[in-house]
């Protein structure tokens, strides 16, 4: 418990360093949001007093001062584009993408444990090079390549799904399949790898040796075991998920936190961004953390 | 604490329902009559006229709310909310109003919520981005509850065409989420709003306009040109316009249920230059630019020849469109032979100088600058191509760091935009003479047509000065672009406006 | 499959070569193709693979084939370019934070918790908005987004290693904390950090293409990220565009992940599947 408790604690220096990193870059970034904001037409005086207002006149460490400030409290600021609150535009986006990450998540593991499992089993054999063959390919096609190639083979010649949008359950299924696969390639090499190590472990051939159905031997001892880096891998990945949720939310038009970051960052809407860039971190973070606590838990031998 | 062998039993059993249910959901709906879903984009970030930019938006709102003005497809100011109006002197403006126009949510619009809105634009404190526009206005006076007379502080003869902004309701607008759901007196009230994802109007039962045909209109944002294409082809998209590439059009002919049309456009495409640049800054230069450029080449590659050469910024739709303009033919050979004249020689490596040519990501805009540096390569200008995410773009070319650059102007109708563009005093961030052009002349004739109060006179000024402008080859003219849009067959009735308004949808009906 | 000890496999050995291809056609491509792969010929704009073209023409009529051939420079360049930047920097942190300890333990895995967390595509756009998109600003962005890997990896080894016996020998013998590093610790810890880059240097490829897709990547070289992009944009009418560079991806992260499959067998015989 005492472990949960510090690895906690740790969070708040790194989501610190983040916030910070985020809020220095984007505002050295070209590009001026009181400009993009009030078009062309607006006048020195103007753009001078929107800028005032915004507090986009003060000194960087004055700003960034503020922003803890208000962040403390709980407030993000407000979009700059939108003139709403920052948390109540990107609440908007968050479930979406969760949702999106979810699905996923759920079908890379659907697809890489028994794949990986069976590769491991039966190793060197047919399975095995398929499961090579096909993870390798998994890893190697970008999103925005496959994200359409799925469209054009299900929704259009097909007709079996929608092509874009997040409307009904169906809609979800592309763009889940096309997130999850570089995640689920990933994931079959590591359960072979890992489903390998254990089955060569001595205690094994100890309870096959006694008898145990090669079945038993399996779900009971090898798998809890092969599943732990397992679990870690996948709070390592979670953060190249987001990231690719960013493109295949464009492909597939869903409206995610994604999406938002994108726009904000091409209108320079400083609080958006750095909101979103809140948002990703912590659920990267938090999910580091799950499964941090995960791997403790499975693993009664590992204390931090 | 589960076994972990029901992990992936467990993820199974949750997607294997969702992935039935998807299938069986999946079959295409019957069309509905009285909906039709629009393509978009882009996301219109605000619906509150007095704030929103960006043509999403602004191509929406005139189906929520009703202007003063409005500008017909020939972009001429015609009569919405006024039902006429005179000019008692040449700073005075007086509007009567059409009566029995009511808000979405009853109340009817007077001269009252016409001085509140311009009252709120102009005020400083709301940072409004008309504000800059409304500068020339003095007072807005309701002298009764149908009558608003607008007070200037000078002549401007172009005032009209700053009456087109939506009316908002006194009574609702200072609330801080008018926004979110916004009421007006168009055509077409509010129904729904997920940003980044749809936006759906629906029909205003008591529109002054009479009902429109439609229940329902719904906006799709979709980014991927791909996708929306696709969405277009298996009729889940109904109308796509402005945001159909040439070459898709013929996807989207193959589709026996989509109308594609395409009409002469006003967006004007143009290269830009900085005109303090070293070589730049002479003429002959610029000139011999204009004259290496294959216009019709690259209008055959790109534009598979939907677009229209052009030799000013207004279109010849236009009013004030100049005829007897300089056009600078395709010819390299006359190309050289300026640059050798202006001492720019063939040196040792084959070029006579370099320039870079900047571009924002847009892919036709990247497609076109290299077929462009190619023709600049053969008369010998080495071209380097450099394409910037547009916020970095756009901020270099405001703070005149660039030496070429290519940009549209979209939806120029009133003529007043050649000062905005071309005047001296009009380099940004007051205007957007990004080229720092300066030309007594031209200044003289813009700032005289502004206060012209004779419109064959203004006209005249107008064109003198687009003559003037197109001589000194400030911007090498392009084309015009022609509009492209696709309908789904069983509506009829839409109209493309020239500054791209989905205003005709209130009009467009199923087909019998 | 028999495993000779210590030797290729028959796998390992297609990895290798056509690892060794890619190579060559990077090193010849003015030869087997042109001298101008970014030469137009607007008649033959988005036609499919000819004689003439043997992967087709894209959308201003250039050569497909040779632009995917000089592409296999620009993504070896930089494939190479950012895992050694990455490998320097990560090794270097990883080894400091795991040899020392304490303090400079803590700050630099809070430094690397911070860049794992931080979403790449946004200093990527930093980046490229600041300096430019081109070659070496697309280097920086992906070497700056990629050393933490290996920070990680090389401390765990280091705090591993940094207890047994020769090297608490080599210490108590008087050495100077640089030279047990470098001669005793880092050479063991060094076998998964070459494995490692081998997969890097697939995901470096990869990156590459998204970046350049968001239109941040080198403009006037032909690249395969940027050619897919294309590609992707002109999917339903030229599909050839996209299909090629996307094959040449695929191979070469095949061929670096049997390779790096490979070096892990020879090199670390606990971890042989």
């Amino acid at each position: 418990m005492i472990g949960i408790g510090r690895r906690l604690l740790l969070l708040f220096p790194t989501v610190l360093g983040v916030l910070t990193l985020v809020f220095f870059l984007v505002h050295l970034i070209p590009g001026d949001p009181v400009e993009l904001m009030l078009g062309e037409t607006a006048s020195r005086a103007d753009l001078g007093q929107l800028r005032a207002d915004l507090g986009l006149d003060r000194p960087l460490g004055e700003q960034y001062a503020r922003f803890l400030g208000g962040l403390g409290r709980g407030d993000l600021g407000r979009s700059f584009f939108y003139r709403k609150p920052v948390l109540a535009v990107i609440g908007g986006a968050l479930p979406a993408t969760a949702l999106l990450a979810a699905a996923a998540m759920a079908f890379a593991l659907l697809v890489a444990l028994p794949v990986g499992i069976l590769a491991a089993i039966r190793r060197n054999r047919l399975p095995d090079r398929l499961a090579l063959i096909g993870s390798l390919v998994g890893v190697s096609m970008p999103n925005f390549w496959l994200g359409p190639m799925l469209i054009i083979l299900f929704s259009f010649r097909l007709g079996w799904l929608p092509v874009s949008g997040r409307e009904g359950a169906a809609s979800l299924v592309l763009p889940a399949l096309t997130l999850g696969t570089a995640l689920s390639a990933i994931l079959v090499r590591m359960t072979r790898a890992s489903m390998l190590d254990v089955l060569g472990e001595d205690y094994l051939r100890t309870a096959r040796a006694k008898g145990a159905r090669p079945i038993a031997v399996i779900a009971r001892h090898a798998l809890r075991n092969a599943l732990l880096p397992v679990v870690t891998i996948i709070g390592l990945q979670f953060g190249a998920l987001l990231s690719g949720a960013v493109i295949t939310e464009n492909v597939f038009a869903w409206p995610g936190v994604g999406t938002l970051l994108i726009q904000a960052i091409t209108a320079r809407d400083y609080p958006l961004v750095q909101g979103c860039v809140l948002v990703i971190a912590l659920c990267y973070v938090f999910v580091n953390f799950l499964t941090d606590s995960l791997y403790a838990l499975i693993d009664p031998r590992v204390r931090t | 604490m589960m076994p972990p062998r029901l992990v992936p039993l467990l993820a199974a059993t949750l997607m294997l329902p969702v992935v039935l249910l998807g299938a069986a959901c999946s079959g295409s709906r019957p069309a509905d009559p009285g909906t039709l879903v629009v393509g978009l984009e882009a996301n219109p970030t605000n619906l509150d006229p007095r704030l929103a930019t960006g043509a999403a938006a602004v191509r929406i709102l005139p189906l929520l709310f009703n202007s003063l003005l409005r500008l017909d497809p020939a972009g001429q100011p015609t009569s919405e909310l006024a039902l006429s109006w005179e000019m008692p002197s040449p700073t005075a403006y007086v509007f009567h109003l059409r009566r029995g126009v009511r808000f979405h949510d009853g109340r009817e619009l007077t001269a009252a919520d016409v001085r509140y809105t311009y009252d709120w634009m102009r005020d400083p404190k709301n940072h409004s981005p008309n504000q800059g526009a409304l500068a020339v206005v003095s007072s807005v006076e309701t002298p009764d509850p149908g009558t608003v007379r607008f007070v200037l502080k000078e002549p401007f003869a172009s005032f009209l065409q700053n009456l087109t902004l939506g009316i908002v309701p006194a009574h609702l607008g200072d609330a801080k989420d008018f926004a979110d759901a916004p009421v007006g007196s168009g055509p077409f009230r509010w129904g729904e709003w997920r940003p980044g994802e749809r936006l759906v109007v629906l029909a205003f039962d008591d529109s002054w306009e009479g009902r429109p045909h439609l229940d329902r209109v719904v906006f799709r944002i979709v980014a991927n040109e791909t996708t929306r294409l696709l969405e277009a082809r298996r009729g889940r998209i109904d109308l796509l316009w402005n945001n159909i590439p040439p070459y898709a059009a013929a996807f989207l002919r193959e589709a026996p249920h989509l109308a594609v049309t395409t009409r002469p456009g006003i967006t004007y495409q143009y290269l830009g230059f900085n005109l303090r640049d070293a070589a730049l800054q002479d003429v002959r230069v610029r000139r011999a630019i204009a004259h290496a450029v294959d216009r019709d080449r690259i209008v055959k590659a790109l534009f598979l020849g939907l677009a229209r050469p052009a030799a000013t910024l207004l279109a010849p739709e236009n009013w004030a469109h100049a005829v007897d303009v300089a056009t600078y033919r395709h010819d390299p050979d006359l190309a050289r032979r300026l640059l050798d004249e202006a001492g720019f020689p063939v040196r040792p490596d084959g070029s006579r100088f370099a320039l870079s040519y900047k571009t924002s990501t847009d892919r036709q805009g990247i497609e076109m600058a290299d077929l462009v540096a190619e023709d600049l390569a053969a008369v010998g200008i080495r071209v380097e191509r450099r394409s910037f995410e547009w916020g970095t773009f756009y901020g270099d070319i405001k703070a005149g760091n660039f030496q070429l650059y290519s940009l549209r102007w979209v939806g120029i109708t009133d003529p007043d935009q050649l000062h905005y563009i071309f005047h001296s005093t009009s380099v940004p961030p007051a205007g957007a003479n990004r080229g720092r052009y300066t030309n007594a002349e031209v200044d003289r004739l813009l700032e005289v047509s502004r206060r012209e109060a004779d419109p064959a006179a203004r006209r005249a000024e107008l064109i003198a000065a687009q003559q003037l402008i197109a001589a000194d080859c400030v911007y090498v003219s392009l084309w015009y672009p022609d509009d492209i849009f696709a309908l789904a067959k069983r509506f009829e009735g839409f109209e493309p406006y020239p500054g791209g308004q989905y205003t005709s949808l209130k009009q467009v009906r199923a087909t019998h | 499959m028999r495993k000779q000890p210590g030797g290729f496999t028959p796998t390992a050995l297609i990895g290798a070569f056509l690892l060794a291809a890619m190579v060559a056609l990077a090193l010849l491509a003015p030869v087997i193709t042109t001298d101008t792969p970014l030469q137009t010929d607007l008649e033959g704009a988005l036609r499919g693979p000819t004689d003439g073209h043997p992967f087709g023409q894209d959308r201003l009529g250039r050569d497909v084939f040779a632009q995917v051939a000089y592409g296999t420079r620009a993504s070896l360049l930089i494939a190479v370019s950012v895992v050694s930047l990455t490998v320097l920097a990560g090794v270097a942190a990883g080894a400091a934070a795991g040899y020392v300890g304490g303090a400079l333990d803590l700050g630099i895995m809070r430094v690397v918790d911070i860049f794992l967390a931080f979403p790449g595509i946004l200093l990527a756009i930093a980046l490229a908005g600041v300096l430019g998109p081109n070659l070496g600003n697309l280097v920086i962005a992906l070497s700056v987004m990629g050393w933490v890997g290996y920070a990680r990896l090389v401390r765990a080894q280091v705090l591993s290693l940094r207890e047994r016996e020769y090297v608490v020998a080599a210490r108590a013998v008087g050495a100077g904390p640089w030279r047990v590093v470098a001669r005793h610790i880092l050479p063991n810890a060094l076998s998964p950090v070459i494995v490692q880059a081998t997969f890097s240097a697939a995901g470096v490829i990869i990156a590459e293409s998204s970046l350049s897709f968001l239109g941040l990547g080198p403009q006037s070289v032909p690249t395969w990220g940027g050619l897919l992009a294309q590609g992707a944009a002109y999917l339903l009418y030229a599909p050839h565009i996209a299909f090629f560079p996307g094959l040449f991806i695929m191979l070469t992260v095949l061929a670096l992940n049997l390779v790096g499959d490979s070096l892990r067998d020879m090199l670390d015989p606990k971890s042989r599947p």
